[in-house]
């Protein structure tokens, strides 16, 4: 890990041109800075509320979230190497500078699409082909956000949370907090009292989302964190496949991420939440990379509601996501299927919840490591039957596979049962690609290293599956890009 | 410190039986222990420990001797099994008279006055050397391969509320084999008992070990127990941990692979019913290459009982080669019945083969209903799926004698729940029926 304050001491010349400015008029009334100075007090959150004007009830939140934080301290249980970050040298704050809302893709800034088209998601193909709905987040901010008018056709609600909070203030205010609450846990806390923005998707009843929703964010600004929100509503009877993909491009200093994702599933709905994180992991010496400290939730409110987590983990330098689903609803399902990929010094502590409740819910855990270099993976699951949820089901399958002989790779299930009707299997193997498996390859003319890429995508392939034919190609590539040079 | 508050208001109110440096540094290093919890015992066990820690036990300061009991140590043998028997009644040690030219050597010796450093690991084991002050030592002497057995009788009778602190040292020479049979037992009173028990074994090169953890004791007792077995190059290990009855119990079982080339396996089972409480937990380090570990677990929990499992496998950079399999699997057999479990792999190295399963679930349905039609009652149908259930921990018991001991003590103790009646029961329950007077 970099010494941070070497990096504080590179940055503060930047960021002291940046805010120098600022100082002038005195920041807590100058709502038009781009970055607002690092450091986090109560002004600063009034501040971020003032930026976005949002309503008396929502500073509340923010204010009631950041007094809790101060009580908290950093979660250290996880089995990852984490350093003690200085929430005061973060900036909370960073918008793209504004202009006149683009109409079309011409108006976009021709640097912001090139960016994206260099991580290969091209916004004006998805567009036209894919027919899917983009909301791009550029550090916080919505930039663009398409097919709009078909969805509100559906009567469909897919836009930023911050309109979402002018636009339907009722909606959001009954929602927000109501799965992952500020009281959870640091980051939760943390991220309710400075969030900056993030989507909001209402699916009204009886509706069934006729395009994949997908939100591309991506770390822009230096020296600022980003605190994305996400909240989720399929009401009944309604479906949704929503699709989160994370890039970032290369820098040298630590990022610090910590998202919150809500999702509230009501009878008979259907959520699926697939997800893409390449990150920037740091250099191979294990300097800088981003910090992905994660709390993501869904709520099976619902009789026969379902949520099905998928997720591809490649990047971040340390990886700290638990999604989970409670499944308070009779007969629901939750879903978890995750590929973790670690290398260099990359540290990954990722696994799910599941938290039965209502009765004859069931869930499903597949989750595959793969650990390379100096790595550390971990999965970590909590299975918990309540003792009036009869007849539940659950099937955890989790496997390493490790491509060096430095990494670590390490499961810490567990499992609570209060009803004996309950029934409950954990599986987990560790193992290596067999020597055979290669020499079986090498005899048929592939080399070493596209040997591995076969095997580990055939060894992923029950998690890949899951995914949406767009994201599937796309992750397996990335499964192939991130083990290059990295067999030994 | 909340958990052990009795036994630390013991120390505060009665300096004079905790004085010396070593005490003070014993003291010190179990609250650092309790505070840091290193190793989540206090997690996951404080709830076990806490019920175990509601009556107020006395504690033999004074070193008061309490007498053999012929009739009860009598009683605890296994037919047909010739052991040399070692009778620990509370906290005193009684041992037979054993030629000088045995390679088998047992003594029992003051903790201020033993040869060897008193080690802890565990908060047990941390917990237990403040108060434990007789240590019994026992050394096989190495050289031929000959079979040796001892059984530990251990046996808890008082007139009063009484916690009880063994301490057994055991040291197997290289390529010694030895049999060690630990029988915890007690006989139903309405007194409420307390064991804490830390076991210390080393086995040097070749030598081979095992060890029966038998726990029969009543409602009444609770034990907190930690065997910490190290072993050097080509040793074999086999420890069964068989809880057939026991009140309120925890029990950890951490093996060291020191050197290459050795065997461990754990087999245990858990009947529990009542309002019993029962956790084990398993540390396995693989500190070295080409070790072999192997790790079994059943439960069957009825009533209100609570289980616990953890299982730990630790596979070093160093221990290159190494295979390590752990399986848990749980019956809950009634509503109010609880399990928590959480086998754990931790590896940090690319040639091994490790996996663990964990399973709970319920008896077949299809296999009782099947009995049924045979004309089985539900409960004897039950009884004999469980006994099939925990079969196979059994019958890995290698010693013909006390396979067929543990046999009956598992059938006898689900028999008693079910409705078949006693009187045409042609097992020979006198031999181990416990309620039986003396």
């Amino acid at each position: 890990m970099s010494n941070p304050d070497n990096n504080i001491d590179a940055n503060s010349k930047i960021l002291d041109d940046v805010t120098a400015a600022d100082y002038k008029y005195g920041f807590t009334t100058d709502i038009d800075t781009d970055v607002i100075p690092r450091g986090l007090n109560e002004d600063v959150v009034r501040l971020i509320s003032a930026k976005k004007n949002e309503p008396e009830w929502l500073l509340d939140f923010r204010l009631k979230a950041y007094r809790h934080w101060l009580t908290l301290k950093q979660p250290k249980w996880a089995h990852i190497n984490i350093p003690d970050i200085d929430f005061q040298a973060i900036s909370y704050y960073a918008a793209p500078v504004k202009k006149d809302g683009p109409k079309s893709l011409d108006e976009v800034d021709p640097q912001i699409l090139a960016t994206f088209n260099r991580l290969g998601i091209p916004l004006e193909e998805q567009k036209v082909l894919s027919g899917m709905a983009v909301d791009a987040v550029m550090d916080s901010v919505s930039v663009k956000t398409t097919h709009r008018e078909r969805l509100a056709e559906l009567g469909v609600i897919f836009c930023s949370i911050s309109e979402a909070v002018k636009d339907y203030p009722d909606l959001v205010r009954r929602y927000l907090g109501s799965v992952v609450s500020y009281r959870d846990n640091f980051y939760a806390a943390l991220n309710s009292a400075v969030f900056s923005d993030g989507s909001f998707v209402y699916i009204p009843k009886g509706v069934r989302c006729p395009m994949e929703l997908s939100t591309y964010f991506r770390i822009n600004a230096q020296g600022t964190g980003q605190f994305e929100r996400t909240l989720i509503v399929a009401d009944d009877d309604s479906y949704v496949s929503y699709l989160e993909g994370c890039t970032a491009p290369m820098r040298d200093e630590n990022q610090l991420h910590a998202a919150i994702v809500e999702i509230i599933v009501e009878d008979r709905a259907e959520v699926k939440y697939s997800t893409v994180q390449n990150w920037w992991a740091g250099d191979a010496e294990g300097n800088g990379g981003v910090y992905n400290l994660v709390t993501k939730r869904g709520l099976c409110r619902g009789e026969s509601s379902k949520l099905s987590w998928t997720q591809v983990e490649t990047g971040s330098a340390i990886t700290w996501k638990y999604p989970s689903c409670i499944l308070a609803g009779d007969n629901s399902v939750g879903e978890f299927y995750s590929v973790a990929v670690t290398r260099n010094y990359q540290q990954a502590d990722t696994g799910t919840k599941m938290i039965h409740i209502g009765r004859n819910s069931r869930s499903t855990i597949v989750s595959k490591g793969i650990s390379a270099g100096h790595s550390e993976n971990s999965y970590r699951g909590l299975v918990k039957i309540a003792a009036k949820a009869d007849n539940c089901r659950n099937h955890t399958q989790c496997d390493s596979l490790l491509l060096s002989s430095t990494c670590g790779a390490h499961t810490f299930p567990v499992m609570q049962i209060d009803n004996p009707s309950a029934v409950v299997e954990h599986e987990a193997t560790t193992s290596k690609i067999s020597e055979d498996q290669i020499f079986y390859c090498n005899q048929r003319g592939i080399p070493d290293e596209e040997a591995v890429g076969l095997i580990v995508n055939g060894y992923a392939k029950e998690v890949m599956n899951k995914l949406p034919m767009e994201f599937a190609v796309e992750a397996q590539r990335l499964l192939q890009i991130t083990l290059e040079g990295s067999v030994g | 410190m909340s958990h052990f508050k009795q036994f630390t208001r013991l120390i505060e109110d009665y300096p004079q039986f905790f004085n010396g440096d070593r005490k003070a540094a014993e003291i010190e290093s179990f609250s650092q222990s309790l505070l840091a919890d290193d190793d989540g015992f206090i997690r996951r066990f404080g709830s076990a420990v806490a019920e175990m820690m509601k009556p107020d036990y006395g504690v033999n300061v004074n070193g008061v001797t309490s007498p053999l009991m012929p009739a009860a140590a009598i009683r605890r043998n296994i037919p047909d099994f010739a052991p040399i028997t070692i009778t620990c009644v509370n906290d005193t040690y009684h041992i037979p008279h054993l030629s000088t030219d045995q390679r088998v050597k047992c003594a029992v010796y003051d903790a201020d006055n033993f040869p060897f450093p008193i080690n802890a690991y565990h908060t047990p084991s941390h917990f237990n050397r403040i108060f434990a002050n007789k240590i019994l030592h026992i050394s096989i002497d190495g050289g031929n391969n000959d079979e040796t057995a001892i059984q530990i009788n251990n046996i808890l009778a008082a007139a009063v509320d009484l916690a009880a602190f063994r301490r057994v040292f055991v040291e197997i020479g290289g390529g010694a084999n030895l049999e060690l049979i630990l029988n915890d037992s007690s006989d139903s009173t309405p007194h409420n008992y307390f064991a804490s028990q830390f076991v210390e074994i080393f086995l040097n090169e070749g030598a081979s070990l095992n060890l029966y953890d038998i726990t029969d004791t009543s409602d009444t007792t609770s034990r907190l127990n930690e065997m910490k077995i190290k072993m050097k190059r080509n040793c074999r290990l086999n420890i069964f941990s068989l809880s057939a009855s026991a009140g309120k119990s925890v029990n950890i079982y951490d093996i060291d692979f020191e050197s290459d080339n050795s065997e461990a396996t754990i087999n245990g089972f858990v009947v529990g019913d009542g309002n019993q409480r029962i956790g084990n937990a398993t540390f396995v380090n693989h500190l070295s290459r080409h070790g072999k570990s192997n790790q079994n677990f059943k439960y069957v929990l009825d009533d209100a009982s609570h289980g616990t499992f953890y299982g730990e496998i630790f596979v070093w950079e160093v221990a290159r080669f190494t295979e390590a399999y752990q399986s848990n699997r749980n019956i809950l057999a009634s509503p109010d019945a609880r399990i928590s479990t959480e086998p754990q792999l931790l590896i940090y190295n690319d040639d091994v083969k490790c996996s663990h399963g964990a399973t709970t679930g319920q008896l077949d349905a299809a296999a009782l209903f099947y009995m049924r039609q045979r004309g089985i009652p539900e409960a004897v149908a039950r009884t004999m799926l469980t006994q099939a259930f925990v079969g196979d921990v059994i019958d890995a018991i290698p010693l013909l004698p006390l396979r067929d001991r543990m046999r009956m003590l598992v059938e006898k103790r689900l028999y008693k729940r079910s409705s078949r009646p006693c009187d045409n029961c042609r097992m020979a329950c006198d031999t181990i029926n416990r309620d039986s007077k003396e």
